[in-house]
């Protein structure tokens, strides 16, 4: 239960925010035919009185306080983030070695929290492409996976 | 005296090296986020077309049953089903693995798949004719019924507030909706673009939302990925078996559970593990330890998803109707193979039916060993990575695992954009798990609501459709008993100690 006096703000937005979308989930139903419409409705309306009993109990202060984003600090997990998204972007253009070395490395510079020297560096880059090589022989030649090969380094004729 | 015959056959130094082999490739398979076992079974299918018909079916039954099992390595110990069987197994293994019992889960990981894979390849052996007449008498009723047995679980997984659950699950019975329609073919929830017109794939999704929030919290926490007191302490072989002696009533329970269910065509390891979970739960003298690392968790999922290999082979040899999305690809391997798939297989074809079944049999057994060394030089490997390295290895896991699904960018787009939104509605306690559960159940719940209510109307009899077949029944008794049981329990309990306390004063 919350301590007396404090509301559990980030579940009341969250909860807001499910709402709205049992609502849409709802309205846009209108427009499925009566049988493709029978299971998003009635998933929909579960879903807008379920949120609607979840605010009512954390505005109340009936609900466990949650622990909210980040409470160890949001610098290294925001930038997590952004290397997985600039690694998904990259697949394709830049190919699957490449993107994957260079996030690999990346991703354990974030993580790192001991002094950066450049023996570590080192270690990180090798066992980074030793890894995504190793990986990419494994999916390409044994399990007959076709990753990419990138697109930005092709000659184009 | 036909079966020692089969039995000798299947025992022959060729098959015996072919079901080992199987059983190791299909465990390494497995262990990889997002290679499920269909996908282990669908590659190597090829390597199996010169062959003899009994040895290529060894070899892939024997690939089947080691990825199941290895599904559980990553559940264990990355919080992230190796496959779509092993949901189930997250639930108990990795918090087991946190406080130290990774060693001793795997272990019972082992046990417990071996022991379910037994106990569906011997139902295969002695009872595939009539077993396959029950899953006959599923219809579409009893497939919602199912399902909503499924989603009683929400209550054991929403972590102390049933109604944040029960938002999760509608979330995720929300997103198995996206793309078009099962019964009716609407196309629905994709804001107009091509690529959500395919759906939510189960597998990304499965990925994003176990594993994105674990990484995240591995980089921004300070503590180590699992803790570890002192030296890894081995197999614990010895005490994962007084456990499992322990666990016997939930061992067959479970393994009764995951054959049944791996008869119904459509409904695979993943709903076998997950109804087996909620059963252990329902049964259990302590349901609220369960989510906090009950080993008991870990011998229901993994019982279950393995007896769901020989249980889906049942309708597969006799019927010809695939049980599991695995069994699809071994059934298109036979008809390559020239082998008759139906009753007269056990008849005229008996000596591949049976060489295969006591091979299946075999593999099953030699999982035993292989998953005892495997699982412990897993379990040692993941405990000396440094966590620098460890998180950018599991990245990269779920980037190629989610990748490797369709050989689709868009796949890891899904799986990125759905961990994160897990993960901020995991920490505000919308826990991942139901929305996994809707997201799984989500397809088979709408199907039989849908059918069976087309069917209902047609015969102007729908209370009857849903209430009135005797399967249907059974299974809403133990879904609501599933439901109740906890309150009820909790209630007798108390007015027990309040007549104990009358007494005494």
């Amino acid at each position: 239960m919350q301590p007396p006096g404090r509301t559990d703000t980030g579940t009341v937005v969250i909860a807001t925010l499910l709402l709205i979308l049992g609502a849409a989930a709802l309205w846009e139903s209108r427009e499925f035919s009566a049988l493709g419409s029978i299971f998003p409705r009635t998933i929909g309306i579960v879903l807008l009185i379920a949120c609607m009993i979840t605010l009512w109990r954390t505005l109340r202060g009936r609900t466990r306080p949650s622990r909210g984003l980040f409470p160890d600090g949001w610098v290294r997990g925001v930038l997590l983030m952004a290397v997985m998204s600039l690694w998904i972007a990259l697949l394709e253009p830049v190919g699957f070695v490449v993107a994957g070395v260079v996030a690999y490395v990346l991703l354990a510079l974030i993580t790192e929290r001991e002094p950066m020297t450049l023996w570590r560096f080192l270690r990180f880059v090798l066992v980074a492409a030793a890894f995504v090589i190793a990986f990419q022989v494994i999916f390409v030649h044994g399990l007959n996976v076709q990753l990419p090969t990138g697109t930005l380094f092709v000659s184009r004729a | 005296m036909d079966l020692l015959a089969y039995a000798l056959a299947a025992l022959s130094v060729g098959n015996l090296a072919l079901a080992l082999i199987g059983v190791i490739a299909g465990t390494v398979i497995g262990a990889m986020p997002g290679l499920t076992a269909t996908m282990a079974v669908a590659v190597l299918v090829p390597f199996t077309f010169t062959m003899e018909p009994a040895p290529a079916l060894i070899l892939l039954g024997a690939i089947y049953t080691g990825a199941i099992y290895g599904g559980a390595y990553s559940a264990v110990l990355l919080n992230t089903p190796g496959t779509p069987s092993a949901i189930a197994t997250t639930f108990d293994g990795y918090p087991m693995a946190k406080r130290g019992d990774g060693d001793l889960a795997i272990t019972l990981a082992c046990l417990a798949s071996v022991f379910g894979g037994l106990v569906g390849a011997i139902c295969l052996l002695l009872l595939a004719p009539p077993l396959a007449e029950v899953a006959l008498a599923f219809g579409p009723v009893e497939y919602f019924w199912l399902a909503i047995l499924g989603l009683t679980l929400v209550a054991a997984l929403s972590e102390g507030d049933a109604w944040k659950g029960i938002v999760g699950a509608c979330v995720g019975l929300l997103l198995s909706m996206i793309g078009s329609a099962i019964v009716g073919g609407d196309i629905r929830y994709t804001l107009d673009t091509q690529f959500l017109l395919g759906g939510i794939g189960v597998v990304p999704a499965l990925i994003g939302l176990f594993c994105i929030p674990v990484l995240i919290d591995l980089v921004t926490s300070r503590e180590e990925h699992l803790q570890i007191e002192g030296k890894v302490a081995g197999f614990r072989l010895g005490e994962a078996m007084r456990i499992a002696l322990r666990n016997k009533v939930n061992l067959v329970r479970s393994s009764g559970i995951g054959t049944l269910i791996g008869m119904l065509p459509g409904a695979g390891g993943s709903i076998a593990a997950l109804v087996a979970y909620s059963e252990a739960r329902r049964s259990a003298k302590d349901p609220d330890s369960f989510g906090k690392g009950n080993p008991a968790g870990v011998i229901a999922s993994e019982s279950s998803n393995n007896a769901t290999v020989g249980g889906g082979f049942i309708p597969t040899l006799v019927l010809g109707i695939p049980g599991t999305p695995a069994d699809a690809v071994v059934l298109g391997a036979l008809l390559v193979q020239g082998i008759k798939i139906g009753p007269a297989l056990f008849t005229e074809q008996s000596s591949i039916a049976y060489t295969f079944i006591i091979g299946l049999i075999v593999a099953t057994v030699l999982m035993l060993p292989v998953g005892l060394v495997l699982g412990r030089y897993a379990y040692g490997s993941i405990i000396a990575v440094p966590k620098a390295l460890l998180v950018p290895a599991i990245a990269f896991l779920t980037i190629i695992g989610s990748y490797a699904i369709q050989n689709n960018v868009d796949d890891v787009i899904v799986m990125f954009g759905i961990g994160v939104i897990g993960w901020v509605l995991n920490c505000y306690g919308f826990s991942p798990a139901p929305i996994v559960l809707g997201l799984i159940l989500g397809p088979l719940a709408e199907q039989g609501f849908v059918q069976a209510w087309m069917i209902g109307s047609a015969t102007d009899n729908l209370l009857g459709m849903y209430f009135g077949r005797p399967i249907s029944l059974a299974i809403i008794a133990v879904a609501t008993l599933t439901l109740l049981y906890p309150t009820l329990s909790r209630r007798y309990q108390e007015r027990k100690a309040r007549r104990a306390a009358a007494r005494t004063h």
